[in-house]
């Protein structure tokens, strides 16, 4: 118990920090850059690549083939190679305890061959394949998915708050959570796939938490204890999230050792979504509550 | 101080107590019909239904090929003669149903229905073969009717049946992606064996089709009449209802001429057309060596044969149920698809990796759920707070996964992705709880507790309203693993507001409040 009781939580911290000694400005600044420089990734990869973000084969369609064994590496790749009236495989990367093979779209035949090929010689190996037309079209509707449940969002926030400045916020700050883990995602070149759309979705979710918290507390309480209504309001929601991104971090450790890659992504995105929703709340968000509040009728 | 007396009258925490006793039960593999479920087939420890990706198995998402164009200006019932005409400007078959909500009132005059074109061809090129041919175009869209959705459906499942064998439990459907408006088929083949890598090859070979007739009804012994050969495939209809019968259906095709002439002879030569020995010469046929028909030759029939005034070749097969006429219709097309067919995607896991899934992602849920204790624990330093959380949260995934027992949820890959979204919101929630009944200061009485504990709840159930107002529409799209992802969140959302977060309350302040 006696390290446990020396180690400190994020969440006392919240006592030392002192809004009243930074600016609007300086405040905002920190959320805008980070998110800058999320777009700024995102826009050199459009321009090396034609596209913002690498898609995974559910998305570009293609084949993939995912197993577990003891076979190294440069021999799965060597017997993926040589499948007569099959193409060589794009790629395969080795994984913990195994392999994934990827190959370019493929056509009846040479499907029906690779089929056979793995019924015969890795039969415990899962083989997924979409087909191109497939592909774009589950992209358009995770696309749609995504903006549809933002805007569903958008309207429910506006319907509870009622004002204009503090329920964009909110909204702006969800926008950015969502964003920010999509640049992470292709630093770390991780494709996006089928499985990181729920986890976009979950920011919605995760995100709205911490942010109505500290909205209603400044909005409801007494305009004089401001600065207290954020503290208390920041003490619970830092702990809310640090405590999401502990669980989210643990999953996405052990899903990449279980070679469970939809879990593993999820776990990034909400990771770094939760991360920059910390930064959003409690900077860009009480900067412009503070302004709402307090500056526009000249209170500070 | 706690006050066991108070909270056992508590409905709060009977309310939990309920529901987790329903979800244990739920859980228990107890009182399913045991006939319902294949003896190969593990039952596994819990009632859970686990999806392909968990379970292991193959799953085939294909699409038919084809153009419709709703028009006008001709009476369905010259159908054939619309076929016959706008085929003539293309080169794929040419069919036209009238769908339910096309069909008239009587007296009126029934106009028009929709002209579905099997195979590869342009909205554009179809419209124009339909205006060429001197009918109105009204709309159009990529796809093919209900009826033959049904029939590829019907068709994918007698191929796979007769293949993999009936207790293979593959199961075919057609399903709508509300979002875009496609529709679908969805193969679906549990569990393993060495066919796998051909399930697509099935679906997509034609199976072999044979009319015999009993030349001696003593030993049965059947003459040849005919294969899939001699049958005009493009002929042969879907199951048609009696108009003075009810429930009884018919099939009509017809044969090509070589085979018409076999099928006359052969029936005067065996002793069909003769009234006296009619009933013991039965025409029979057959799908893949096996008897999907037998049946008398029709008095009129067999009059006009022996009379040689038949011609032509066209055939009824009359007295069938619904099922039995599509038996028959699928067969005579050799159990050839009514539309092309393109593989939209394709995925086959086996139950080895299944099984890893499965152990590995409660694995990582449980070790998620110990990282939310520790995170807990080291914020209160208060063992008062930490083990009601952890426990409260543990109550959530086992009502959740009760719940999904009892109504036969899949679970799969989204699910779990669900479950730990349920967990994350569902902690959080609990600790704007003890937050806002403990950071404020002791709590000195029931009625502070009450008051901060609504300040909570109101918080709560804005947080919760917004998620699941994201998720509603998701869950209705069919977006397959997505909308099992928004159900799930959904659900444990309600859950949580509704049943463990309120108890939630009820125990903490028997362990928070000071005096009564």
């Amino acid at each position: 118990m006696a390290v446990w009781d020396k180690l400190a939580h994020p969440s006392d911290y919240v006592d030392d920090v002192d809004y009243s000694e930074h600016s609007s400005k300086k405040l905002i600044a920190v959320p805008l850059g980070i998110l800058g420089l999320a777009l700024l990734v995102l826009l050199v990869h459009f321009l090396l690549t034609g596209l913002p973000v690498s898609l995974g084969f559910e998305f570009t369609g293609g084949v993939s083939l995912q197993m577990q064994t003891d076979t190294p590496v440069d021999q799965i790749e060597q017997d993926f190679s040589n499948i007569e009236g099959v193409p060589a495989p794009d790629s395969v990367q080795a994984i913990s305890g195994g392999a994934i093979v990827r190959y370019q779209p493929l056509d009846d035949d040479q499907m029906g061959e690779l089929q056979d090929f793995r019924d015969d010689e890795y039969p415990d190996a899962s083989i997924e394949m979409v087909s191109p037309a497939h592909g774009l079209s589950l992209l358009y509707q995770s696309i749609g998915a995504v903006l549809f449940a933002f805007l569903l969002m958008t309207f429910v926030v506006f319907a509870f708050f009622r004002t204009f400045v503090p329920s964009m916020a909110i909204v702006a700050s969800a926008a950015s959570d969502m964003i920010v883990p999509i640049g992470v995602m292709t630093l770390l070149g991780i494709d996006v796939t089928l499985g990181t759309i729920p986890a976009i979705l979950l920011i919605i979710g995760y995100s709205i938490d911490s942010d109505i918290l500290l909205t209603r507390n400044t909005l409801t309480g007494r305009r004089k204890k401001f600065y207290e209504n954020v503290r208390n309001a920041m003490r619970t929601g830092v702990t809310m999230t640090t405590t999401s991104m502990a669980a989210m971090a643990v999953m996405a450790v052990s899903a990449h050792f279980f070679a469970i890659f939809i879990l593993r992504d999820i776990g990034i995105i909400l990771f770094f979504g939760l991360g920059m929703d910390l930064i959003n709340t409690y900077m860009m968000n009480v900067a412009i509550l503070r302004w709402h509040v307090l500056d526009r009728r000249g209170l500070r | 101080m706690v006050n066991y007396a108070r909270l056992a009258k508590d409905w709060r925490i009977w309310l939990l107590a309920v529901v987790l006793i329903f979800s244990v039960v739920g859980l228990v593999p107890i009182g399913e019909d045991p006939d319902a479920i294949d003896d190969d087939r593990d039952r596994g420890l819990t009632a859970l239904t686990f999806g392909l990706e968990l379970e292991g198995g193959t799953f085939v998402q294909l699409s038919p090929v084809g153009t419709t164009v709703d028009a006008t200006g001709f009476d369905p019932e010259n159908a054939d003669e619309v076929e016959a005409n706008v085929g003539e400007f293309v080169d794929v078959p040419v069919r036209v149903h009238v769908p339910e909500d096309l069909r008239v009132a009587p007296g009126e005059d029934p106009d028009g229905g929709e002209i579905e074109f099997r195979g590869e061809i342009s909205e554009e090129d179809a419209r124009s073969a339909v205006e060429e041919a001197g009918y109105g175009v009204e709309d159009s869209r990529i796809g093919v009717a209900q009826e033959t959705l049904n029939d590829l459906r019907d068709s994918i499942q007698l191929r796979l049946d007769e293949q993999l064998g009936e207790g293979a439990g593959a199961e075919v459907s057609v399903r709508s992606n509300i979002f875009t408006g496609d529709d679908f088929i969805v193969v679906e083949v549990p569990g393993e064996r060495e066919e796998d890598g051909r399930i697509v090859d099935i679906i997509r070979t034609q199976g072999e089709f044979e009319i015999r007739a009993v030349s001696d009804p003593e030993t049965d012994e059947q003459v040849h009449i005919t294969s899939g050969e001699g049958i005009d495939r493009g002929s042969v209809t879907p199951p048609l209802e009696d108009q003075d019968r009810e429930g009884a259906f018919r099939v009509q095709f017809q044969l090509e001429s070589q085979a018409a002439e076999t099928f006359r002879d052969t029936m005067i030569e065996i002793g069909a057309t003769d009234p006296a020995t009619r009933p013991d010469h039965p025409p029979v046929m057959y799908f893949n060596n096996e008897e999907v028909f037998r049946g008398e030759l029709n008095p009129t029939l067999a009059n006009s044969i022996a009379e040689s005034t038949w011609e032509g070749g066209g055939l009824s097969v009359t007295g069938l149920d619904r099922d039995q006429a599509q038996l028959v219709s699928v067969a005579l097309r050799s159990g050839a698809l009514p539309t092309p067919i393109e593989i939209s995607s394709s995925s086959t896991i086996s139950p080895r990796q299944g099984e890893r899934f499965k152990t590995f992602s409660l694995l990582i849920a449980f070790l998620a759920i110990l990282g939310v204790g520790a995170a807990i624990y080291s914020r209160y330093r208060d063992l008062r707070i930490a083990v009601p959380t952890v426990l409260v949260g543990l109550a959530e995934v086992v009502a959740l996964l009760g719940f999904s027992a009892v109504f036969d949820f899949t679970v799969d890959l989204a699910y779990v992705a669900g479950l730990i979204a349920v967990i994350g919101t569902g902690v959080d929630d609990l600790i704007i709880i003890a937050d806002e009944v403990q950071e404020r200061g002791r709590v000195t009485s029931a009625e502070v507790y009450r008051k901060r504990l609504k300040r909570a709840f109101i918080i709560i159930g804005m947080a919760a309203t917004t998620t699941i107002g994201a998720m509603i529409p998701l869950a209705y799209l069919g977006l397959g693993q997505i909308s099992g992802f928004a159900v799930v969140t959904i659900i444990g959302v309600l859950i949580g507001v509704l049943v463990t977060r309120p108890a939630y309350g009820s125990v903490l302040r028997e362990l928070l409040t000071e005096k009564d």
